[in-house]
């Protein structure tokens, strides 16, 4: 028997990072796509049911569209039964009556599968530390908790104890809160998982993005992250001090590139010279042609070696002595005068 | 500080080569490439090192420049006094990189550790750059001090910066970025941002109102959702309710048919309180009536009509005196015909008609009928003339020829009339054998006789052929001619008294009148027993007439042609005894029918007795019979319908009547259909337009963050301008006043080098006083303008280290220098080597010092 554990859909979310308008539609289009393709690949996989294990939509109130392209789904897919757990974005939302969307309440709700249990509870703050002790599985089961919020020790709205729900013969638990697929060991017996979000939708949620498929057969439940993001984005940070030419930066970067259609950023790091070029235009322009969409941060400092310019009689021994001497500004700032300065003192254009 | 001496093992083009330097001024006057300015940079190189270099560095530095060709150690050493201490400095280079030099120092001939890579920023206190810039005086300075403005070149020197830029440069260079970030009447890249951010400010604005009014819209749109589920399952009831409604309607309106058939055969049947006859019964009663009707038309058709009546009373009458046979009225008929025929036959006598010829004949004779005699004697006549002619004609054949021939007499036109009253005597002679036998028979061979004859004659007359003798002019011509004339005129004056001209010949007219005589002797003989015949028939007719006349008298039959009247009378007979037969059978008949009658009226009269006088309207009993079989067919089909549709309908309690009106209910439900979608039309605008407002705040957000970028990088740019200005002043500050204080004392040595009394301004200007007024340096010459850089270089090196240049490294700076000024130059820096020791370096003795 197969289930999909996926979280975090955030249906009519906003996508920000930055993005060219274009690309924020063609994202928030990617989001829907990712969700409906999940879907096809259940049907195709024969699976028997789909966990949301909350924040399928980006709020209590989505826009009708969302929720119109959501139930649509569902109630397109009879054969696939969907286990709707609320989360802390979509807590207020409405439900709607169909055969196949199951859903959870404030108190421990289960739907069972042959000798497959799966049970839920939507957190409110009424229940946030009630929850462990109302938890009743019975061993003999193959029993799947769902729940949303962050895993640690401590408790209460939005918060999971993870120690609390050792030892209540849970299989696999099935979590969402967190965007990024992480797994671990519960207890002798079960599995947690964050399945992270289907799609990333900013440069906070970069990587590789999916859901897990949860297989449960006579030797126990395994559980199994599926990549399947439509475009995955991703952020590299490249040093690159001494590399103070864009094109040969730009090829450095290209290497990191997976997929045309990625959404790429790359952070510039390292140390350059004081008179070294902003190369984050350039390089960016370089790379555009390398992936779906590029964003380039140059986060490199100006190697400005103060000591040399100890014993310069010039004007710039005394401006570069005169700028760090100086505790008006911060060191990232005195090295940005500085640079500034060196450059116009060299002749070179500082408009940029 | 003192240069004592160099040993170059391997540097450039210098390769294993001892310098000595002496006090003042140590002169090089060697040839272009024999490593003047090697020595020079192999010197710096000793104090400061070479810089490295990689395969991608792009200038062209001293390690790259002065790496021996051949091989060997690059560097060598150099030994100087500093402090009251010898010093040495043993350095050599790697080809690329600092990382294989090699540097020691030794203090009065032991290595010390004093110093790092950098020994000549120890010793000198100024970096390598400074140190270049200081010590080293090459032409290219003098040079540019002679062509440019001396100011500006002095303060290029002390700021350390190149050719094209300076302070001022770059200042503008950074005023130039700032502005295009902040202009003055805001339109910079930062008030563009700002003004974006305004914009986008107001457009989330907008849009934020839109989404909140999302919220009253959804809930407008879910009660206008929710209605219209209700309406819908209102009107879904209703019309559930209304085809339970309708199928009970079905039910009912079958039932009621069943009903109705049920009530129109009570009807019926009560029309028939003592019973209902069967069809059979009926068809039997009705086939009764028919034939009694029948009868009775039968009865009434079986008598004489009136006018079979009135006939038969006529000839009742007409025969009252009995009726004659038929044999008789044959007979009768007999005599009729006979009497007809004797009356053709007395009306043939009586209108029998001279024929043309026999009527001519009676015209020609009338009065005067030729007897026996006078026809003979014409005929001798003729026959004499006959004679006459022939005789002429023998006697004109033996005389030979004639003169003339007399004209034949015509004759022979009598034949055809001849010919025609032959045949109509035999015609009438055949015709009479069936009257007469014998007239018939005379009158026959009558005419047979005249026919042959006739032909006889025409015969005779054709085959001869008579011509009158003419008389030649002889005598016996003539004489026969006048017996033939003679004889010719006797038979025409015989001929004449008959009215016969003889115009065709005497002959001819001769042969007329014999055949004339005859025919009036036959026909006076013909009439003659015509009128005899006559008599007979006519007294026969009268016989015959009294005899019919006396049978028909007794039937009252007169005054019509007896044939006529006796058809009528075998008509009549034939009808009257028609009529009489009929009249028998009619009586016959209607014995008969009325028998039938009565025993049909029987039969209807129990069949009334039986089912009442009701029944006896057979049309109306059958139709009755058959509406109440179709009515029981129609009851029983019904019933069973009725049933059938209950159980199958499911029909068990009827519902009360649809309070919604459906059509109103769908009427007012396409009506909300309508707002549902005009306000999901609404929404559907609205969210596209509040979706939008996190592309506003996105973008927002990046127009925020690139005007805080831009801002900050104009703040790094006004920080860098006040710290550049700020730079400048200490620097100008610093090195001013104390050059301005040097340079003055080297303008006494100016005077006396060019005559003229130089001073300098805060801005390193050189000005000269030219009888009391400040001139510009423009106004001197090249050569002494290139004496007051030297003199500006000095006074600037003097400062910077402390009063006492170590030493002074001259590349043969006076290369355009003419031979006045060279003399002048000379002069000076005898002076200046009093104090400094000097390396000077010149390739022509020319320039030697």
């Amino acid at each position: 028997m197969k289930f999909i554990h996926c979280a975090d859909i955030h249906l009519g979310s906003r996508i920000d990072s930055g993005f060219p308008r274009e690309v924020s539609e063609k994202k928030r289009e990617e989001v829907r796509n990712t969700f409906r393709k999940m879907v096809e690949y259940a049907r195709q996989e024969d699976v028997c049911a789909i966990l949301l294990c909350g924040d399928v939509f980006d709020s209590d109130k989505p826009f009708k569209k969302d929720k119109e392209f959501f139930f649509s789904v569902v109630e397109k897919n009879p054969e696939i039964d969907f286990l709707y757990l609320r989360g802390n974005h979509d807590g207020a939302g409405e439900h709607r009556a169909l055969p196949n969307l199951k859903t959870f309440s404030e108190e421990w709700q289960s739907y069972e599968y042959d000798d497959v249990v799966i049970s839920g509870i939507e957190m409110v703050p009424g229940n946030a530390t009630s929850l462990y002790s109302a938890l009743s599985l019975d061993a003999e089961n193959k029993n799947i908790v769902m729940l949303h919020g962050q895993i640690g020790d401590a408790m209460g709205m939005d918060k999971i104890n993870l120690s609390r729900l050792r030892d209540k013969h849970i299989d696999y638990l099935a979590l969402g809160h967190v965007h990024t697929y992480a797994s671990g060991a519960l207890d002798t017996r079960g599995t947690y998982a964050y399945s992270g979000c289907p799609e990333g939708r900013g440069f906070d949620e970069s990587g590789e993005k999916g859901f897990v498929l949860v297989e449960i057969n006579e030797e126990g439940v395994t559980h199994t992250f599926q990549p399947f993001c439509e475009r995955m984005i991703e952020w590299f940070s490249i040093d690159v001090t001494n590399h103070g030419n864009a094109y040969e930066v730009s090829r450095m970067a290209a290497e990191y590139i997976t997929e045309q259609k990625s959404i790429c950023r790359f952070e510039l790091i390292g140390e350059l010279d004081a008179d070294a070029d902003e190369l984050a235009d350039d390089v960016k322009k370089y790379l555009e042609c390398e992936c779906f969409f590029v964003d380039v941060k140059d986060r490199t400092r100006r190697r400005i070696d103060v000591s040399a310019y100890q014993h310069d009689l010039s004007l710039a021994g005394e401006f570069v002595r005169r700028v760090f001497a100086n505790n008006t500004y911060s060191d990232e700032e005195k090295e940005q005068i500085a640079s500034l300065g060196l450059r116009a003192l060299k002749g070179i254009e500082v408009d940029r | 500080m003192k240069l004592i001496s160099c040993y170059v093992e391997n540097y450039g083009t210098i390769s294993q080569r001892t310098y000595e330097f002496s006090d003042g001024i140590t002169a090089f006057c060697e040839e272009n490439g024999a490593g003047k300015t090697t020595l020079a940079s192999f010197i710096k190189a000793m104090f400061y090192g070479l810089d490295s270099y990689r395969s991608n560095t792009k200038e062209f530095c001293d390690r790259q420049h002065f790496y021996p060709f051949a091989g060997g150690n690059f560097g060598g050493n150099l030994i100087f006094e500093w402090e009251g201490r010898t010093y040495r400095i043993e350095r050599f280079f790697g080809e690329k990189s600092e990382t294989a030099d090699r540097l020691d120092v030794y203090c009065d001939g032991v290595r010390t550790d004093r110093f790092a890579a950098d020994v000549g920023r120890e010793i000198f206190g100024i970096d390598k750059q400074s140190f270049e810039r200081t010590l080293f005086i090459d032409s290219a300075e003098i040079e540019c001090a002679t062509t440019a403005d001396i100011g500006a070149r002095l303060n290029r020197f002390l700021e350390g910066v190149g050719e094209d830029v300076n302070y001022d440069s770059a200042r503008a260079l950074l005023e130039k970025a700032a502005a295009a970030l902040k202009k003055t009447r805001g339109s910079g890249e930062i008030a563009k941002e700002k003004a974006r951010v305004q914009e986008l400010d107001e457009k989330i604005r907008n849009a934020e109102r839109t989404q909140a009014g999302l919220a009253t819209k959804y809930e407008v749109y879910d009660a206008l959702c929710a209605e219209i589920d209700a309406l819908d399952s209102a009107v879904e009831r209703a019309r559930v309710e209304n085809e339970l409604l309708a199928k009970w309607e079905q039910y009912e309106y079958i039932c009621a048919e069943a009903k109705a058939a049920k009530s129109n055969q009570e009807r019926l049947l009560a029309r028939y309180p003592q019973g209902l006859p069967t069809e059979e019964e009926t068809r039997a009663c009705a086939k009764a009536m028919e034939k009694k009707r029948e009868c009775e038309l039968l009865a009434s058709a079986t008598v004489l009509d009136s006018r079979e009546a009135e006939e038969l009373a006529r000839l009742g009458i007409t025969f009252s005196v009995g009726v004659p046979e038929e044999e008789v009225i044959a007979d009768r008929e007999k005599i009729a015909n006979k009497l007809a025929s004797l009356d053709a036959h007395i009306c043939a006598l009586e209108n029998a008609q001279p024929s043309e010829r026999e009527r001519a004949v009676m015209v020609r004779f009338d009065g005067k009928v030729p007897g026996e005699d006078e026809i003979a004697a014409i005929k001798e006549k003729t026959q004499a003339y006959r004679v006459a002619r022939t005789t002429w004609e023998e006697a004109s054949q033996a005389i030979g020829g004639m003169a003339s021939v007399p004209a034949p007499k015509k004759g022979g036109g009598y034949h055809v009339p001849v010919t025609i009253a032959a045949c109509v005597i035999a015609v009438i002679g055949v015709a009479l054998l069936f009257v007469n036998s014998l007239a018939g028979g005379i009158l026959t061979a009558l005419g047979s006789v005249a026919l042959l004859v006739n032909a006889f004659l025409y015969l005779n007359e054709r085959t001869g052929t008579a011509t009158t003798p003419i008389l030649s002019e002889n005598s016996e011509k003539q004489r026969l001619a006048h017996a033939v004339r003679k004889a010719e005129d006797a038979a025409r004056s015989a001929l004449a008294a008959y009215g016969y001209t003889a115009q065709e010949g005497v002959e001819l007219a001769c042969y007329q009148f014999c055949e004339d005589a005859v025919t009036y002797a036959s026909f006076a003989a013909c009439d003659e027993e015509r009128r005899a015949r006559l008599a007979l028939a006519t007294e026969e007719r009268a016989m015959l007439v009294a005899a019919l006349d006396a049978f028909l008298g007794r039937y009252d039959l007169s005054n019509e042609p007896y044939s006529a009247l006796l058809a009528r009378l075998r008509v009549d007979r034939a009808r009257y005894v028609v009529l009489c037969n009929k009249e028998r059978e009619v009586a016959q008949k209607q014995a008969m029918l009325v028998k039938d009658c009565r025993a049909l009226d029987a039969q209807i009269v129990a069949f009334s007795n039986t089912y009442g006088e009701a029944a006896l309207d057979i049309q109306q009993t059958l139709a009755d019979l058959a509406a109440l079989q179709m009515l029981a067919r129609k009851i029983s089909e019904a019933e069973k319908k009725a049933q059938t549709y209950y159980a199958e309908r499911g029909l068990n309690v009827k519902p009360t009547c649809a309070t919604l009106n459906v059509e109103e209910a769908v009427e007012r439900l396409g009506a909300l259909r309508d707002e549902k979608s005009r306000r999901l039309r609404d929404i559907e605008q609205d969210e596209s337009d509040a979706d939008a407002l996190e592309v506003y705040r996105n973008e927002r957000q990046q127009a925020k963050e690139r005007m805080a970028a831009l801002e900050a990088r104009y703040h790094m740019l006004s920080a860098t301008m006040a710290m550049l200005d700020e730079a400048d002043r200490a620097l100008k500050e610093k090195y001013v006043s104390p050059v301005k204080d040097r340079f003055t004392r080297y303008s006494d040595l100016v005077e006396r080098t060019i005559g003229e009394r130089a001073m300098m301004s805060g801005n390193f200007e050189i000005t000269f006083d030219v009888n009391g007024k400040q001139r510009s340096e423009r106004h001197l010459s090249a050569g002494q303008r290139s004496i007051c850089a030297l003199c500006f270089r000095l006074a600037l090196v003097e400062n910077m280290y402390g009063g006492e240049i170590p030493f002074l490294v001259m590349d043969d700076p006076f290369l355009a220098m003419d031979e006045t000024h060279l003399g002048r130059v000379r002069g000076v820096m005898q002076e200046l080597a009093n104090k400094t020791q000097i390396l000077y370096f010149t390739c022509h003795d020319s320039r030697k010092m």
